[in-house]
């Protein structure tokens, strides 16, 4: 959440300041979020540690850090990349005796020294001075991560202006050392999406209890790293019916129509693996506790308390197809995913009137979500 | 009460509040072009009486020529004292080494510093790594809750 906050407000921004200062004054922005020097180094300092492409990095310095003093000035460039975007992070130091003007709108991306790109800007891209004796850092943001897949050599081609109107380009040269998929595709931090399925089969004595005619949940994503995250979802299983069911509730009721229902509420970690950018496998073991009950009649006619709860554990496996996106902010980008896969729910130990309707039940489901 | 609240939250949380603990310098010395934008804006580790000061640069030998480095001359120095600072490159290790024509390469540096040097509130120290004869400068802040 930090790192997300963080590159929300440095998206905007870029800091401009005097060489040599020991503290900044200043802070340079694109037209939009101004930032404190500490915070925006700080936003600099985490953008490297964290988000470096570690595919592009070089074994020496295990960063991707390429130094140059093109054009007589000290520029430093590195690859990082957030869920969203890759970028390229500049930091560029005007030791000259005059202003310079770093040419944002004619920067341009050269992949495997053919293919030529221009920057993925948000929004109009404006021309920026460096004073003489001062610097500046800022983000560059890469047309889509998708291109990175494949692509060996990324050339970044920066024209300044000088005083008198001359122009001359700063450039820096990255080489792939390892294709690692994460970092060429855009994926969601978060999540939230809703399921329905059927009931496959029961084993055990879960099957005292018939099978439900449906299955219906929803549930929230929260993805630490691309391939690990974190939910919770609740799942209810209703109109449960089964030749059985007279074992379980004829205390109550003999012979007469029931529906039973469950409701879960389960905690999950995930791995999420990717086949491509689009098509994700999600594996969600879950620890969580289930509540079976009757319709309410049941109470109101005094039969007993039919409620029982005990601890579940359930699994999913999800194949989910991220069949649309929409990239309208460097961090926030919404896809669209519909899922499907098995679930298996395991009920250890659960009574009702002291009859155990432990076991296993499988069903299928169906998911459809957002993600951001 | 809810701003009495926020401002305890806030409280609570100021000492995780990053600074600037060395300002971000892009600089050419001796022919090597140098950036410390590696250096950790985070709290000083402490050993007992002492601060663990580490700094970190990333370089390139800017001269169409190989270069010796020793390292073993580093230093930390505060107004009253001076502190040996380790060095050594970030790939082999070495303390001397040998930087090729147009290599970009890195250093990792650590010092044990006097508590001491804060007595009397903040203070700036220099950090000095030689560089084939010359030394690069940065300046790095001890703050006063450093040393609590």
């Amino acid at each position: 959440m930090r790192t997300f906050l963080i590159l929300l407000l440095l998206s905007f921004s870029a800091l401009a300041n005097r060489t040599g200062d020991a503290v900044g004054t200043a802070a340079f922005t694109a037209g939009a979020t101004a930032g404190f020097v500490a915070g925006t180094q700080h936003g600099y300092y985490n953008s490297i540690i964290h988000q470096e492409l570690k595919g592009w990095s070089d074994k020496r310095t295990d960063t991707t850090t390429e130094l140059s003093n093109d054009c007589g000035l000290n520029s430093e460039f590195h690859l990082v990349g957030n869920h969203a975007r890759n970028y390229l992070l500049i930091g560029l130091s005007n030791t000259k005796a005059e202003n310079v003007v770093v040419q944002n709108s004619k920067i341009e991306f050269v992949y495997d020294n053919e293919r030529k790109r221009f920057p993925g800007w948000l929004g109009h891209p404006s021309d920026y001075e460096v004073r003489a004796g001062w610097w500046f850092v800022g983000y560059i943001p890469f047309p889509t991560k998708e291109e990175f897949h494949g692509t060996d050599v990324i050339e970044a081609k920066i024209p300044v202006l000088n005083s008198k109107g001359e122009s001359c380009v700063v450039t820096a040269t990255f080489n792939k050392k390892e294709e690692i998929l994460n970092e060429n595709i855009s994926y969601s931090i978060f999540e939230y999406y809703l399921e329905g399925g059927v009931s496959l089969f029961e084993l055990g004595s879960t099957r005292k209890l018939g099978s439900p005619e449906s299955l219906f949940g929803l549930g929230l994503n929260f993805y630490l790293k691309p391939n690990h995250g974190f939910g919770f979802h609740l799942l209810s299983e209703t109109g449960f019916k089964g030749s059985d069911k007279e074992r379980v509730y004829r205390e109550f009721e003999k012979g007469r129509n029931y529906r039973a229902n469950t409701f879960m509420i389960n905690l999950h970690y995930i791995y999420r693996h990717f086949f491509s950018p689009r098509f994700t496998l999600n594996y969600e073991p879950a620890l969580g506790n289930q509540v079976v009950h009757d319709e309410k009649k049941f109470r109101k006619q005094g039969l007993g308390d039919p409620i029982s709860s005990a601890f579940v554990i359930s699994q999913k496996f999800m194949f989910n197809w991220n069949f649309s996106s929409i990239r309208s902010h460097p961090v926030l980008n919404i896809n669209f995913f519909g899922g499907v896969g098995p679930i298996y729910i395991w009920i250890p130990a659960q009574k009702i009137n002291g009859e155990s309707i432990a076991g296993h039940r499988f069903g299928l489901l169906a998911r459809f979500g957002i993600g951001f | 009460m809810k701003y009495l609240l926020l401002v305890s939250f806030l409280l609570s949380c100021s000492h995780q509040v990053p600074t600037v603990r060395s300002p971000y310098n892009l600089k050419e010395v001796n022919g090597f072009l140098i950036t410390n934008s590696y250096v950790s804006p985070f709290d000083v580790p402490t050993e007992g009486d002492t601060l663990l000061v580490k700094y970190d640069v990333v370089l390139k030998n800017l001269e169409k020529r190989k270069r010796e480095i020793d390292l073993s001359h580093a230093l930390v120095t505060s107004e009253k004292k001076s502190f040996p600072l380790g060095c050594q490159s970030y790939e082999n290790k070495q303390v001397t080494f040998a930087a090729e024509a147009n290599e970009i390469f890195r250093i990792t540096c650590e010092a044990k510093v006097s508590k001491s040097v804060a007595n009397s509130g903040d203070t700036k120290l220099l950090i000095g790594i030689s560089l084939a004869g010359e030394n690069a400068v940065f300046e790095y802040v001890i703050r006063a809750e450093d040393v609590k």
